[in-house]
């Protein structure tokens, strides 16, 4: 065990404090979600990130870079996920379209890490296409009565507030999505329904049921009718650091095969010195370079005046998509031992996949570039 | 000129194209008569965004300021950070 | 002539409507094309039409029914047809799979696609019509439409069958409103079955007379406004009114039976519940379920399967099956919402659309289009390059008038449309709209116009 690091820097001893971890083995990630961990995560500070360096630009690079060494020190992925959406979905949404009052009410334990956050967007009839969602938004003697199902929500069974976004009704009149923050506690509620996936199995996620839940009109963020502005500038800063989070796994993969193609020998020789061997790690490399620069020239941008949303898609696209790559290639390069129930890589894979699916599938990613270049279908 | 003409303008030559920047009133609900969507609402704060120098990425948007013509003008004037011309 | 081997077997259904009547009607010698295996005639309403149709079917034979306007070209044309299938379906099963009526469907250009109907589900239904209706030697149906329409199984084929008698009013005289109207005092039918322009044709007969004899009105093939459904309650004091679903595919599904005062008086008339032996399905977005599993407030598209359905098409001589899904299901290309136990029809499903999560009803569009009085037609139509779906219509100007600027058409169609419903790009055509075969403007040969300017 390592001796306790003095350190004024809480996050490089909470940095420090995962490099002693050994890697989530079958039976831990069978536990699910790790308190512990979470509860060391937010006593470094990460959630208070954004508070400490603001939500543009600086705010971004300084969070971007913070998740990539998450992603490349810890041995959760699914941490690395829950924390992220803390980030995006709660943190950063209100630190940038909630007033005062909403913020101060909620930020303080959201960046604490004591209430954990999450975003409900999707529903069973609503995935990419997010207007055609059904969850409704009433507004009644200055209140809104909150009713419909939203599945896929990640921290849902585990949060104490939920962003909601919902299609506003006014006066009969549909007014378009706006954001609601709300209690999972208050009464009409439901978080009970997990729903078990292959990956990403210690970020909890399942479906959120809303049946007449009564919202105070102060609890809406931003204007009504905001909704759709709202959710795509919180969707871009969730891929920001999700896809940080992946360079950094990517970055755990090169280290790991490096380390083994070294030591392995075949041959008479290591098998990092077949060229085609070292060129699967290679390849995991250049993904990193490519996919790590991308996002820091995106996070510079933010502050500017230019439309971000062809880099981010191909981002994601991207980096998403070598991800999976390189954990095929890492277990390749470790051959065997890279397939063994006991080895960390194949949990690297499925944790790797989705990556294709939330935050914008890439195929319609793909076809939104083509759109966006004037490509007409 | 006067920043609503350029708003009639590109609105004129990108959404309606059927009609032009004189026969769009300043006070029409661009929304209700079909001439701009949620969606191409988008479009258009790309467009304020690189052609005035507006931080799109990091203020606050009140979708109701972006309903007419007026509403965009009044929306880029207070948010505009190029140079403008005397 | 080979003799089949005859295998024991149930006896086939039997057509028997020689029991019943045929009054008024028409006389005319025309020249059918007949034979053992079949028959193609034109649709005259006469007893000797029926009397042959039954004999060929009951033989097993095909029996086509054709206009009693159509050129000879169409007769021979149909004929071919009738002739190749009747012999190639002869050689491969004999006449073991029972009679086959071939009725043609509406709105086909080139060659005539007939529907073709076995005999045995056909006489299950005629047998449906005569139960529920309670037809019985005393009903006198009054029979509006032409006997090549699939309505007449009902109005004239279940009524015969049940030793009622048919009132045939010659297609051709239905706006002589001296002519229905004698018809209407002369018989006092008890029965009448109606389309909706059959159902102009008797309010604007009746001048304001009212028919207390009629007990039954059976309402199909199209939507009626509410003003002239109260005009038909006042026309038939004494009776119930039956709202019917259906096609020619799978002939009748859906029934609403109401009272004078409902029929007149509802904003718009269900599609009802599903006949005897019908099953009905929706599908939302990929989501089979049988209505009554169905969430509340479910959109979606209609599929049924019907004791009756047809075996297919008969096209270029042979059959062509109906283009049923895996599990025998018809889809009837309609929309429909149930909620509130009712299921209520929202239109044909390539005129009904999602534009950014709405669902927009393009007919719908063009209506608010045509009621500003500022357009003379109008045709919209979506492009989905998602995410930026976009509404399109294309609009000619009114007969007696000035063009009108987009901006004021817009200004006029937003104060009875809501946002999402609206057309993000208008095009003003100066010429009228190019048509195709049906008369309907021809929206392919518009789209191609507009993206090309």
């Amino acid at each position: 065990m390592s001796t306790t690091t003095l350190t004024d820097d809480p996050w490089s001893g909470f940095l420090d404090h995962l490099r002693d971890r050994t890697s989530t083995t079958s039976r831990s990630r069978a536990e699910g979600f790790s308190t512990e961990l979470w509860n060391a995560t937010a006593g470094s500070g990460l959630f208070s990130t954004l508070a400490v360096e603001g939500i543009g630009s600086s705010g971004m690079r300084a969070a971007i870079d913070r998740i990539r060494a998450l992603g490349r020190t810890s041995p959760d992925r699914g941490l690395t996920f829950s924390a992220v959406t803390q980030l995006a979905s709660t943190i950063y949404c209100l630190r940038a379209f909630a007033d005062k009052e909403l913020q101060e009410h909620y930020l303080p334990a959201a960046e604490a890490g004591n209430a954990i956050g999450g975003h409900a967007i999707t529903e069973a009839g609503a995935g990419s296409d997010v207007m055609s969602m059904s969850t409704t938004a009433s507004l009644r003697d200055g209140h809104y009565v909150l009713n419909g199902t939203k599945r896929f929500i990640t921290n849902a069974p585990i949060a104490s507030t939920l962003v909601v976004y919902a299609k506003t009704v006014e006066d009969g009149v549909d007014k378009g999505l706006s954001a609601f923050l709300i209690e999972t506690g208050w009464p009409g509620v439901d978080t009970s329904q997990p729903m078990p996936t292959a990956g990403l199995s210690t970020s909890p996620i399942g479906e959120v049921s809303l049946q007449d839940v009564q919202v105070p009109a102060r609890n809406r963020i931003g204007h009504t009718g905001a909704g759709l502005l709202i959710l795509d500038q919180v969707m871009k800063r969730e891929i920001l650091l999700a896809f940080a989070g992946n360079i950094g796994e990517m970055e755990q993969l090169v280290s790991r095969s490096v380390r083994y193609v070294n030591d392995r020998k075949q041959f008479g020789t290591s098998i990092g010195s077949n060229q085609l061997v070292a060129d699967r790690i290679v390849e995991t490399q250049m993904a990193i370079e490519l996919g790590g620069a991308l996002l820091e020239s995106i996070a510079e941008r933010l502050d500017g005046f230019e439309d971000v949303t062809i880099p981010i898609a191909a981002a994601k696209v991207f980096i998403s998509e070598a991800n999976v790559d390189s954990a095929i290639n890492a277990i390749r390069v470790h051959g065997g031992n890279g397939y063994l129930a006991a080895s960390p890589l194949p949990t690297f894979l499925l944790d790797a996949i989705p990556g294709a699916i939330y935050s914008g599938s890439n195929d319609l990613l793909r076809t939104k570039i083509a759109t966006m270049l004037g490509v007409t279908s | 000129m006067p920043t609503i003409n350029d708003v009639k303008q590109y609105i004129a030559e990108t959404f309606a194209t059927d009609i032009t920047a004189d026969q769009l009133p300043s006070d029409v609900d661009l929304l209700s008569t079909g001439i701009l969507t949620s969606v191409t609402t988008v479009q258009l704060l790309g467009w304020c965004a690189r052609t005035y120098k507006i931080p799109i990425n990091t203020i606050p948007i009140n979708p109701d300021e972006l309903k007419t013509p007026e509403g965009i003008a009044g929306f880029i004037e207070t948010n505009r950070t190029d140079s403008v011309t005397a | 002539m080979t003799l089949t081997a005859t295998t024991a077997k149930a006896a086939a259904p039997r057509l028997e409507l020689s029991a019943g009547t045929i009054v008024e009607g028409e006389d005319k010698r025309t020249d059918d094309v007949a034979s053992l295996e079949y028959g193609i005639y034109r649709a005259t309403k006469n007893r000797r039409l029926i009397d042959e149709c039954a004999e060929v079917l009951n033989r097993g034979g095909v029996a086509a029914l054709v206009p009693t306007t159509a050129t000879e070209t169409y007769l021979k044309s149909v004929a071919e047809q009738v002739e190749q299938f009747a012999r190639s379906r002869h050689q491969a099963e004999g006449t073991a799979s029972g009679g086959i009526l071939a009725l043609p469907t509406s709105g086909s250009t080139g060659t005539p696609k007939l529907v073709a109907i076995p005999v045995a589900g056909l006489v299950q239904f005629l047998q449906w019509g005569q139960d529920y209706f309670n037809f019985d030697a005393t009903t006198l149906s009054l029979s509006l439409s032409p006997w090549n329409f699939d309505v007449s199984l009902l109005d004239t084929w279940a009524v015969l069958s049940s030793g009622g008698t048919v009132v045939a009013a010659e297609a051709a005289r239905l706006h002589d409103a001296a002519y229905l109207a004698r018809l209407l005092d002369e018989h006092r039918p008890t029965f009448v079955q109606v389309v909706p322009s059959t159902l102009d044709a008797l309010i604007n007969a009746a001048g304001g007379a009212t028919y207390p004899s009629i007990r039954n009105v059976v309402l199909t093939g199209g939507v009626v406004a509410q003003p002239a459904r109260a005009a038909a309650a006042k026309l038939f004091p004494e009776a119930t009114f039956h709202n019917v679903y259906g096609a020619t595919e799978v002939n009748d599904c859906l029934i609403e039976t109401l009272s004078a005062q409902q029929f007149a008086g509802t904003e718009t008339l269900p599609l009802g519940m599903p006949i005897a032996g019908c099953e009905i399905y929706l599908d939302a977005d990929g989501e089979r379920q049988p209505l009554h599993e169905a969430a509340e407030a479910t959109h979606g598209e209609l599929l049924v399967r019907t004791p009756w359905m047809a075996d297919g098409y008969i096209h270029e001589g042979s059959m062509t099956p109906l283009p049923v899904t895996a599990d025998a299901l018809y889809p009837m290309k309609d929309q429909a919402l149930w909620a509130n136990g009712q299921l209520m029809y929202q239109g044909r499903r390539d005129r009904v659309v999602k534009v950014r999560g709405q669902r927009v009803n393009l007919e719908e569009l063009e209506n608010a289009a045509r009621r500003t009085g500022l357009v003379g037609m109008a045709c919209a139509w979506l492009t989905d390059t998602a995410p930026a779906e976009e509404l399109h219509m294309a609009y000619t100007t009114p007969d007696h008038g000035t063009a009108t600027t987009g901006l004021q058409l817009r200004m006029a169609m937003s104060a009875t449309l809501p946002a999402f419903a609206m057309p993000n790009h208008l095009h003003a055509f100066a010429g009228p709209f190019p048509l195709n075969g049906n008369g309907k403007p021809d929206l392919p040969t518009i789209k191609s116009r507009v993206e090309s300017e």
